[in-house]
């Protein structure tokens, strides 16, 4: 069953159109994967679905709740939650404070609130760092504070955007299997990545954008290997610009 | 700072101020105590917009000035009495504060600042223009003073005011919502991704500071019998801003401790009026660019400093 589903969704910046008429659906417990050149259109279809954009036409459809007007906010609340090709932590605030902001959203009791974030501090692995302020510490932290703090949110839909750019094949490996927890335990998973060794090993399915129009869906071997995902990547005629 | 030390110095200053009327008898030194409470009021709450949700407002002159002409017009014209004056008095900033706060939702940084300083111009414009009633370049006097007046019965009333006013802060900027506009401060964009509504918690903040801006203000006229339309001059939206940095914002006791060394130094400077904005731009300057964190910033470095010499004379 179907908890999340996109349909026709289309965006446009002035004449560019960033996303065209784009739909896909997400089922519980899966991980899609979304892949695609630089600038074809990855990021924005997460701005999209989590609010920060409004979409020209089409819907989001989250738990059956048309959700495609509802602000950020509104939308983590509905279960779903997402993290940034950039991280956007709360850089002078504690690790235990950037999660307990996002703690606070849906619980205010105290005793609960301390347990919720003992036991999220050990489940990103940052315990011992509780009280180290964010901006000190390095970017493997950063992303595993980051998806912290949307696990706080008590999200059971991540948006997940480049979880491994710009990390050392250790912290990869780190991160990756944080992920494989997670899915392990049922949760819903979309990824925006580069990193195709880790994307295989984590999404079953993928989606393959080329300026904003879907140019393959499947399962991972099967679209990797098609010659239009090829020519997207490698440039070549039968692109999809030049169609 | 930890809240049980924050605690322990509000309630200290407290004590110690309670006895201050037994061991001054110089009217004017306790007079300028009273002032610098009153700026307390004012600074501390300027400090939950600027150093904990991060919002830069060169208008909290109108919340000070504007709710000071209403409790005073209100004496004067209606004869109400003061506690009324105050309560309308702090409503209208508040209205005032949840306007300003709406409308300016999407500016930040130099460009809140800017549009937040039209409003006292276009108020003190206002002032200018209707002399009769509003008493035009000279201000109104002749509503009644808090306690008739009386030095020693207005000192207690304001520390009083003040003690309660500092109590209430702490309690926010400790607080959960504390917490919460620091996150906006820090990152608006990833606080709207966490389910915070950055829009509620930056108009509450716009609110509280107009609030108990208006709240000082109020005090501030009832004190003094008179009121003018320099209350509502730049000078007063750039007052908080220099006790914030000079105290280190999102700090109340720094803010607090700003608003003391500020009060004084203003009157010192009364004679020179001119040195004084090239001393305060001057201050500015020296703490952003030496001491970001402000007196409070030093005091905690003179603590590390320590911390390390005690571990330097154990090896």
């Amino acid at each position: 069953m179907a908890i999340l589903e996109i349909k026709g969704l289309r965006k446009n910046f002035g004449g560019l159109t960033a996303v065209r008429d784009l739909s896909f659906s997400v089922e519980k417990g899966k991980v899609l994967g979304i892949v695609g050149p630089n600038g074809s259109g990855k990021t924005t279809i997460f701005n999209l679905i989590s609010g920060f954009l409004r979409a020209d036409s089409g819907k989001v459809i989250l738990y059956g709740e048309d959700i495609t007007r509802l602000k950020p906010h509104e939308i983590v609340r509905k279960g779903m939650a997402r993290t940034f090709q950039v991280v956007r932590i709360f850089r002078h605030l504690s690790v235990y404070e950037n999660i307990k902001t996002a703690k606070l959203v849906k619980d205010k009791r105290t005793e609960a609130l301390e347990k919720g974030i003992g036991e999220l501090v050990s489940l990103v692995g940052l315990k011992g760092k509780e009280n180290e302020e964010a901006v000190n510490l390095p970017v493997g932290d950063l992303k595993r504070l980051e998806i912290g703090r949307a696990l706080a949110t008590e999200a059971r839909i991540l948006l997940l955007d480049e979880p491994f750019s710009g990390l050392s094949h250790h912290e990869v490996d780190g991160i990756a299997s944080l992920l494989i927890g997670l899915i392990k335990d049922g949760m819903t998973v979309i990824l925006v990545e580069h990193v195709l060794r880790e994307l295989k090993r984590l999404a079953e399915d993928i989606i393959v954008l080329d300026f904003g129009v879907k140019i393959a869906e499947g399962k991972f071997h099967d679209v990797i290997n098609q010659q239009v995902v090829k020519e997207a990547y490698l440039g070549g005629a039968t692109g999809a610009w030049s169609r | 700072m930890e809240k049980r030390t924050m605690y322990w110095a509000v309630f200290s200053g407290f004590i110690l101020e309670l006895f201050l009327p037994l061991i001054i008898a110089n009217y004017w030194t306790l007079r300028i105590f009273m002032f610098a409470n009153i700026f307390v009021i004012f600074a501390i709450s300027s400090d939950i917009l600027l150093g904990y949700a991060g919002l830069l407002s060169f208008g909290q002159a109108l919340f000070f000035g504007g709710a000071g002409y209403v409790g005073a017009l209100l004496n004067l014209h209606f004869g109400l009495p003061l506690i009324l004056c105050i309560a309308i008095g702090c409503g209208v900033a508040l209205i005032l504060g949840l306007f300003i706060g709406y409308i300016c939702l999407r500016l930040k940084g130099p460009y809140l600042g800017v549009v937040t300083l039209i409003f006292p111009v276009l108020f003190i414009t206002i002032l200018h223009l209707s002399p009769a009633y509003l008493g035009g370049d000279n201000g109104i006097a002749g509503f009644a003073q808090i306690a008739g007046g009386s030095m020693h019965a207005q000192f207690y009333i304001v520390l009083v005011v003040t003690l309660a006013s500092l109590l209430i802060t702490i309690k926010i900027a400790l607080g959960n919502m504390g917490l919460i506009l620091k996150a906006i401060r820090e990152d608006e964009m990833g606080a709207e991704a966490v389910g915070i509504n950055a829009t509620k918690y930056k108009v509450f903040a716009f609110a509280y500071s107009a609030v108990f801006g208006g709240l000082a203000g109020t005090l501030y006229s009832l004190v003094m019998g008179s009121v003018a339309p320099t209350t509502l001059s730049p000078h007063y939206s750039i007052y908080p801003i220099i006790m914030i940095y000079l105290g280190g914002a999102s700090s109340i006791i720094g803010a607090t401790i700003g608003a003391y060394v500020i009060t004084y130094l203003d009157l010192y400077l009364l004679a020179f009026p001119f040195m004084r904005i090239i001393i305060y731009a001057g201050i500015i300057i020296v703490v952003l660019r030496c001491f970001p964190d402000g007196l409070m910033g030093i005091f905690k470095n003179i603590g590390g400093y320590q911390k390390w010499l005690s571990l330097k004379s154990k090896v």
